[in-house]
């Protein structure tokens, strides 16, 4: 399974990598007004247009005004929320690491963003014919045994890609080694089971915009439990509400009041 | 620079002051962090904390226009904490030379000072020389007028407590970068200084430069791996243009452009052919007849002889300033009345762009070669203009982009990178060197057919055709490379007319050979399309252990991929660093290893600094107009007194009075907040490429001005007002971007504010902004003419509603 | 009754659904983001929080009554069965309406059935509706064979259904389990009561086919709770003041609740504005049962914060806060103080007030759950377009148009009148 590490302190806000996204999966810029946040991001939010977003974050460095980044695209969860809240398997985890997505498929219902703990999913509300859309890690590339665009883009070397356990290592290594650099935490290892786009950070990664609060298991587990009880509830019921409507019957033909003289 | 990008890898101390690498040379993080990944500290130094400064380790903000007391205030700290690489400044520099006794420097004013014409009489700058002419020497350093002693009595009022109070930093910070940066004078650690635009656009611009490299000499920084004074170039290729003479007072391969008083070839090379008495002195510009006479038969081809001077006469000799700025009062003034621009916009990238626009009309015709119709080539249209009252012709010859043709590029590095045509250019669109050479044969047509002084144009050496017709790079690359014209022996190897010349070592200035440009002589030293080591790409070839890659592209001069590495070894040729060593003798085999040397001689046979007559590193300099030492100065606009001297600003800008910027400077009384211009990583100078690209819209889609918070405040400016800065020479209306980036600058017991406006904006594209350089002031250093967009003074206001 | 049908207010009902539907036709040539105030940060909004699972729990009226009636010997509230039934049919055809409005690609409806993710409660919910629906259609039938005499249709359809049903379970539950040993227990149970009923061993019921009844509350069961289901996934996102395990089981006692208290106020309604007459005592028995059932899920909501340690919210001034006391407050602890005075349920606008309030609850924590307990870091709140508004309120109008065409044309109201005559 590939996995992508983002280290923000590495990262000099340069957006290559937003604009390398657009630019191979032929995304169109969407229209902007000045910045949409304190410091210079644009746009505001990820969207169908724009699927992957460096967050700017002006927070103070050394006890001096500072600047630091986030990147937010879709977080391709070893065990994604979106794969199993869709009730049609359009979108689906791949053997790869990348959850990708199939229109053919879509109702276009848009649990996957409601159930997804990142909010990567998107949707073309300005579409007649929608479809949801998020940052795909470059499936295309990655399975023709590439890189994903942005991380090609990257001029700072702020985004690495390859197996998810050694991007792990990779990260666990660079905080062993400059522990004063990051917080002690790889955003991504453990989050909800696991994601395979893993963080590193300079300050805690809330205040990066980072979900923060997630759980370590999978956020699917939260429905997996009441699904399994279904057939249960089935037979359960099927057994119950015949036996009484039995015991009822009987009774009542019992005091004569037989359901079939009702006539 | 001196090195290159990989070279960012070796240093133990990155300062990045007058740059915003992060931003606008965005590769170079990955070599910064290369450094990184061994321990090194990145500094970021700069009026605002931008990207870079949130890439480094560390940040120092200094007010625009004090980059000279900022580093003056580290020579004196190295000096006062015996940071000094004696060792080094002795073998490689001119500390120990003993400087005129009629030197004197008093007041913010160096001898020689003439304040009627505002110059300088340099001749009390000059060494005291033996009978011989050999300059004298005091090996210990201590002699009161050795350079090392003028230094340290230069800087010696640059107190950590002044210098702070002039740049407005706080002094832990301060202080911290002065320990931090002054601790590479060791051997064995390297501490590199890159620069760019924030040092240079200054009225005491080159002086900055200068200041850098004086700082790095002592700490021993310079021809060493890590080290240097690395100018990050602009414009792609602003670099090789630069080498093949982008400034008027050059010729290709930094030979001096002939002025009125040379009027032969004779005077010129006399006047120009640095002469050196010292036998140890390499003084490779004595060449210079050579690469002269060289230059010539490649440009007039058999017209040039060596009886005729090689037309020596023909060619141009200039008599005034014909910089960027007083191209314009030419255009003003009606003395020049066509203009072709080919790539360049400066409706947009100009000073006081208002009234460069207000000359353009003046023009009978201008030719503009470009992607786009830029601000400039529409300027008849602009809003408020009157098309039926301009009456300029305007021509617009749209070219092909840069991967729509084949030809090199030589980046900050001075490698010179060939690429092959990547696609083809749309529509009628044509490649720079097809239009110069179908605008070349139409001009010489006409003046075939008469004219006045016909010759240099109907006899230029001109054919560049390729095998489909067309012209082909690769014939001007060989010209440029240099080729024998005639049978000839040089450097004791035999030459057949048409040989393509290996190196520049083996020109001649008998007229046998032709060589467009010295400098570039090896980068194509065959016929055949393989010969052209531009093209390259041999990344494992040779030695890589610091990251040379001899085998990747050519780098000017010979192959060298770190100017002045001599001094990166003592007199027996062995490495002071020995971990990262450039170059090394080997005794045994009695040759060098590593890189290219500078120069064959074996250690100890010659100085080190081989271009230089003395062949010793300037700390202390004759060459510039004012002044050997840098010494700061507020800018032309500054908005206090100078600390240090009652000169307030550079005080050859006297001389400018009259004849330069139309407007006299604003005073800090109506202008009270300092002002600065910059760009983003998000665009690309006047625009034309990156307001025409819908993604980069995108992220930054309008002009704006960054303020601080508490300047803000004060105003009543929140975030995304639309507000109004003016200066003396005008007023433009942008969005604020308030932020806490930008701090406050406790100068002389004063809180000084400083606004920052990105320049990229103009009315043409598909995003549009006002121009910054609507604001910024028309005077220009008075070395390298460069005009002083990063200082100047503004006032800011919030934008009526509405 | 034709005054009524041709007073100003029907006239309003017909404008306002002939609106609704026009703005549909716009949210389809446009896209949802044209139509609606919906975006990424709040993809759902009132057409799922009332179109759909509003709209859903109030139609449970339909199996609790029939479930009462039929399994539970309830013969008293007879009378109430068919209008609640139809009621549910009409409301889950709504809300399948509703549902493909709200859909960004509804063309691809049919996947579910096709290419399913079992996992998911969306696609058990959307086979459990549509099986349901079936199920509401064939409780309906009869009614239909009567206004006809359709006797022999009808002995047919008394003979086939249960077959028809034991199907429908059995596909369902093999598409909810796709497991053999699953597919076959369900099967197996349903056939055994068959069997018991065939062979005489269990008594069968005439009239309604008891297995069509017992799939009814099953798949009911089933989507109601599930419906809260889907909001378990929504574990980041929604406050923990809904965000609780039990969500399922809370989400179908609501129903429960609140679908009963629609079938009395519809029954109030219909009188009222479609002169139809109702006999107001089932009405009052079913519903003296309410206090009861209230007060129990009062109980179960506090001791649900309480062991998850989230009580003490309660008493914060937050939105969340506000939005929970003005759910339960309105909607449960009110009206059982107002049960629990006697005549004042005695009364027709008493017991309309009071199923009213419990009705507004019910929207209410839907509301909360799907909006306002949602939170989106750095997001501006939604709140809803105008044609959003139009959009549910011309679905709603469409509904009365129906339910008033059909209960003339139907023999719904009353049905011993009708059978009698
Ligand atoms: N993306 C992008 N890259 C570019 C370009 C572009 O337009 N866009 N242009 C190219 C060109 S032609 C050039 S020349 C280079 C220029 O490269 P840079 O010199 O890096 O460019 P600037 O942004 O003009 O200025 C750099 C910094 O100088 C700071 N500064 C302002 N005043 C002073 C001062 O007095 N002293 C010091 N030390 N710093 C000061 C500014 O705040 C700014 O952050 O970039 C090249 N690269
Ligand atoms: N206020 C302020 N002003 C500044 C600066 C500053 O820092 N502050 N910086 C200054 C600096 S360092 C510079 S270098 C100047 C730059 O100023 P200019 O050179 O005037 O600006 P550019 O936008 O780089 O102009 C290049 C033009 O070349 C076109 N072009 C691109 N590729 C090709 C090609 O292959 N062939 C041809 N023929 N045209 C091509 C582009 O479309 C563009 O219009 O601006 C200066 N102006
Ligand atoms: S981040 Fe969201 S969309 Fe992406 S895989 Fe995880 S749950 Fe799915
Ligand atoms: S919107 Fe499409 S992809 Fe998302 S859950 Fe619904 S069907 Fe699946
Ligand atoms: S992996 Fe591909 S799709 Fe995802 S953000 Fe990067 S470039 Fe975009
Ligand atoms: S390309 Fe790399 S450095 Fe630039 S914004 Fe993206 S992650 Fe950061
Ligand atoms: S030269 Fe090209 S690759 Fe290098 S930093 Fe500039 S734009 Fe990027
Ligand atoms: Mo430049």
């Amino acid at each position: 399974m590939k996995a992508m590490l983002v280290d923000t302190t590495r990262c000099t806000g340069c957006r290559s990598c937003q604009v390398a996204c657009k630019q191979w999966n032929n995304l169109p810029a969407v229209q902007t007004r000045f910045f949409s946040d304190g410091s210079m991001q644009n746009p505001a939010h990820r969207s169908s247009k724009t699927w992957a977003v460096v967050t700017f974050h002006e927070l103070p460095k050394n006890n001096r005004p500072g600047l630091f980044f986030g990147r937010l695209q879709c977080f391709h969860c070893v065990d994604p929320a979106c794969a199993d809240a869709c009730p049609v398997h359009a979108l689906k985890k791949t053997k790869l690491g990348p959850v990708v997505y199939d229109p053919g498929l879509c109702l276009g219902c848009r649990y996957c963003q409601m159930a997804c703990p990142f909010n990567a999913p998107r949707f073309d509300w300005d579409k007649p014919v929608p479809e949801i859309r998020k940052c795909t890690m470059c499936y295309d590339r990655v399975a023709a045994g590439g890189r994903p665009a942005c991380v090609a883009a990257c001029p700072a070397e702020a985004l690495a890609f390859g197996e998810r356990s050694e991007m792990v290592a990779e990260a666990e290594a660079r905080i062993r080694q400059s522990p004063a650099r990051y917080v002690a935490h790889v955003y991504g290892k453990n989050e909800v089971g696991g994601t395979c786009v893993l963080h590193l950070a300079a300050v805690p990664f809330e205040s990066l915009g980072y979900p923060s609060g997630l759980p370590d298991e999978p956020v699917a587990d939260h429905i997996r439990s009441a699904m399994h009880t279904v057939p249960y509830a089935m037979a359960t019921l099927g057994l119950a509400l015949g036996a009484v409507a039995w015991v009822v019957n009987r009774r009542m033909e019992n005091t004569g009041d037989k359901p079939d003289k009702a006539e | 620079m001196t090195n290159h990008w990989i070279d960012l890898q070796n240093a133990d101390v990155i300062m990045v002051c007058g740059s915003n690498v992060a931003e606008n040379h965005p590769v170079a993080v990955r070599w910064m962090e290369e450094a990184r990944k061994r321990g090194a500290v990145i500094l970021s130094a700069d009026p605002r904390f931008t990207r870079t400064s949130a890439f480094a380790d560390r940040y120092c903000p200094l007010r625009s226009g004090t980059d000279i007391a900022f580093v003056g205030g580290m020579i004196r700290y190295a000096f006062s904490n015996n940071r000094l690489n004696y060792d080094y400044l002795r073998d490689n520099t001119n500390a120990s030379f003993i400087v005129k006794p009629e030197y004197a420097f008093n007041d913010g004013l160096f001898s020689g000072f003439d304040p009627a014409s505002a110059t300088y009489d340099k001749a009390s700058w000059a060494y005291e020389t033996d009978e011989n002419g050999v300059p004298l020497q005091d090996p210990t350093m201590t002699d009161k007028r050795c350079v090392l002693m003028r230094v340290k009595a230069q800087y010696k009022r640059y107190r950590l407590k002044t210098v702070c109070g002039i740049v407005g930093a706080p002094r832990y910070l301060y202080e911290k970068f002065c320990d931090l940066y002054t601790g590479t004078y060791e051997n064995g650690k390297a501490g590199t200084w890159l620069y760019a635009m924030g040092g240079t656009q200054s009225t005491h611009g080159t002086q900055n430069v200068r200041a850098y490299s004086v700082l790095q000499l002592l700490l021993g920084n310079i021809g060493i791996a890590g080290g240097g004074v690395n100018a990050l170039r602009g414009e792609s290729n602003v670099q090789g243009s630069t080498d093949m003479a982008l400034l008027y007072n050059q010729l290709p391969g930094y030979l001096a452009a002939p002025a009125e008083k040379d009027k032969t070839l004779a005077d010129y090379l006399a006047a120009r052919t640095p002469k050196s008495a010292d036998p140890k002195s390499a003084n490779w510009w004595q060449n210079t007849p050579k690469y002269v006479a060289s230059l010539l038969k490649a440009w007039y081809g058999p017209a040039a002889t060596r009886e005729n001077d090689f037309c020596y006469d023909w060619l141009p000799k200039y008599g005034r300033d014909c910089s960027y700025v007083n191209l314009f009062s030419g255009i003003e003034s009606g003395d020049i009345r066509g203009l072709v621009l080919f790539g360049q916009n400066p409706a947009v990238s100009g000073p006081s762009c208002q009234r460069q626009l207000a000359a353009l009309s003046r023009l009978s015709w201008m030719a503009a070669v470009d992607l786009f119709e830029t601000e400039t080539a529409s300027f008849w249209k602009r809003p408020g203009a009157n098309p039926s009252d301009i009456d300029t012709e305007v021509f617009l010859l749209p070219a092909v982009a840069s991967v729509e043709k084949a030809g090199s590029i030589t980046n900050s590095g001075r490698w010179a990178q060939w690429r092959e045509k990547a696609l083809d250019g749309p529509g009628d669109t044509k490649p720079d060197l097809w239009i110069l050479d179908a605008l070349y044969r139409a001009v010489r047509k006409e003046y075939e057919r008469g004219g006045v002084f016909p010759d240099p144009v109907v006899n230029l050496a001109w054919n560049y055709d390729g095998a489909d017709q067309e012209p082909d790079p690769r014939k001007v690359a060989q010209e440029i490379n240099g080729f024998f014209v005639a049978e000839a022996t040089a450097n004791n190897r035999s030459f057949m007319a048409g040989d393509q010349a290996p190196s520049f070592a083996f020109l001649l200035d008998d007229g046998s050979t032709a060589c467009g440009n010295w400098l570039y002589s090896g980068s194509f030293p065959g016929p055949k399309p393989e010969d052209n080591r531009m093209a390259a790409r041999g990344i494992k070839q040779g030695d890589d252990r610091i990251g040379l890659y001899p085998g990747w592209a050519w780098c000017w001069p010979v192959n060298r991929r770190i100017l002045y590495n001599r001094a990166s070894v003592d007199a027996n040729g062995q490495p002071r660093d020995p971990a990262r060593w450039v170059i090394r003798w080997n005794a045994e085999k009695s040759a060098w290893e590593g890189d290219v040397p500078d120069g064959p001689w074996p250690p100890g046979d010659r100085y080190p600094f081989i271009m230089l007559p003395e062949g010793h590193a300037r700390l202390f300099a004759q060459g510039l107009a004012d002044g050997p030492l840098p010494e700061h100065y507020e800018p032309w606009e500054g908005p206090v007194q100078n600390a240090l001297s009652s000169q307030r600003h550079n005080p050859l800008l006297l001389s400018a009075k009259g004849k330069g910027p139309a407007k006299e400077p604003g005073s800090p009384e109506r202008f009270p907040v300092v002002a600065t211009t910059y760009r983003v990583g998000e665009h690309w100078q006047a625009g034309a490429l990156t307001r025409n690209t819908p993604w980069l819209i995108e992220l930054v889609p309008s002009a704006y001005a960054e303020i601080g918070e508490i300047l803000a405040m004060m105003l009543g400016i929140k975030n995304g007002d639309r507000v109004v800065v003016e200066t003396a020479r005008g007023s433009v209306e942008v969005y604020a971007l308030v932020t806490k980036r930008f701090g406050t600058f406790r100068v002389g017991g004063k809180i000084l504010h400083e606004v920052g406006l990105v320049w990229h904006f103009g009315y043409e594209g598909l995003a549009r902004g006002a121009s910054a350089n609507v604001l910024t002031p028309d005077i220009a250093d008075p070395n390298s003419r460069i005009p002083e967009y990063k200082a100047f003074l503004c006032n800011v206001r919030k934008a009526a509603e509405g | 009754m034709e005054t009524k049908r041709t007073s100003p207010g029907a006239w309003v009902v017909r404008a306002v659904a002939l609106a609704g539907m026009l703005t549909i036709v716009y949210r389809f040539w446009r896209g949802l983001g044209a139509a609606t105030n919906l975006n990424d940060g709040y993809p759902w909004g009132l057409w799922v929080t009332v179109d759909i699972l509003a709209g859903v729990a109030l139609a449970a009226g339909g199996f609790v009554i029939a479930g009462t009636v039929h399994l539970f010997g309830g013969k008293k509230y007879e009378s109430l069965a068919r209008p609640a039934i139809l009621t549910a049919f009409l409301g889950y055809l709504l809300f399948a309406f509703g549902l493909i409005v709200d859909l960004g690609r509804p063309w691809n409806l049919f996947n579910i059935m096709l290419f399913g993710n079992h996992e998911s409660p969306l696609y058990e919910i959307g086979w459990c509706a549509f099986l349901y629906t079936i199920v509401l259609f064939l409780e309906l039938l009869p009614a239909v064979f009567e206004k006809f005499s359709w006797g022999r249709v009808k002995a047919f359809y008394l003979k086939t259904s249960p077959w028809v049903v034991i199907v429908l379970l059995t596909v369902f539950a093999a598409a909810m389990t796709r497991s053999t040993a699953w597919t076959l227990v369900i099967a197996g149970i349903l056939l055994g009561w068959e069997l018991l009923m065939e062979t005489g061993v269990m008594p069968r019921d005439t009239q309604t086919p008891i297995l069509l009844i017992m799939a009814g509350v099953i798949f009911s069961f089933l989507h109601q709770s599930s419906l809260g289901t889907l909001y378990l996934m929504m574990a980041t996102k929604l406050d923990p003041l809904w965000y609780t395990p039990v969500l399922p089981i809370f989400f179908f006692i609501s129903a429960v609740l609140a679908g009963v208290s629609m079938v009395a106020l519809e029954a109030i309604a219909a009188e009222k504005f479609l002169r139809h007459p109702v006999d107001l005592a089932p009405i009052t028995t079913l519903v003296a049962k309410m206090p009861l059932a209230l007060g129990l899920y009062i109980l179960l909501k506090l001791e649900d914060l309480a062991s998850r340690n989230v009580a003490g919210e309660l008493f914060q001034f937050t939105l969340p806060a506000a939005a929970w006391w003005l759910e339960i407050g309105l909607g449960a602890i009110l009206p059982l103080f107002l049960f629990l005075k006697r005549d004042f349920i005695k009364k027709r606008g008493g017991l309309a007030l009071i199923c009213g309030l419990v009705v507004l609850g019910l929207l209410i924590n839907r509301t909360n759950v799907s909006l306002t307990g949602i939170t989106v870091p750095r997001w501006e709140p939604y709140y809803p377009r105008w044609s959003e508004w139009l959009v549910t309120a011309g679905i709603l109008c469409m509904g009365f148009l129906a339910y008033d065409w059909l209960t003339v044309r139907l023999p719904i109201i009353s049905v011993k009148r009708a059978v009698a005559a």
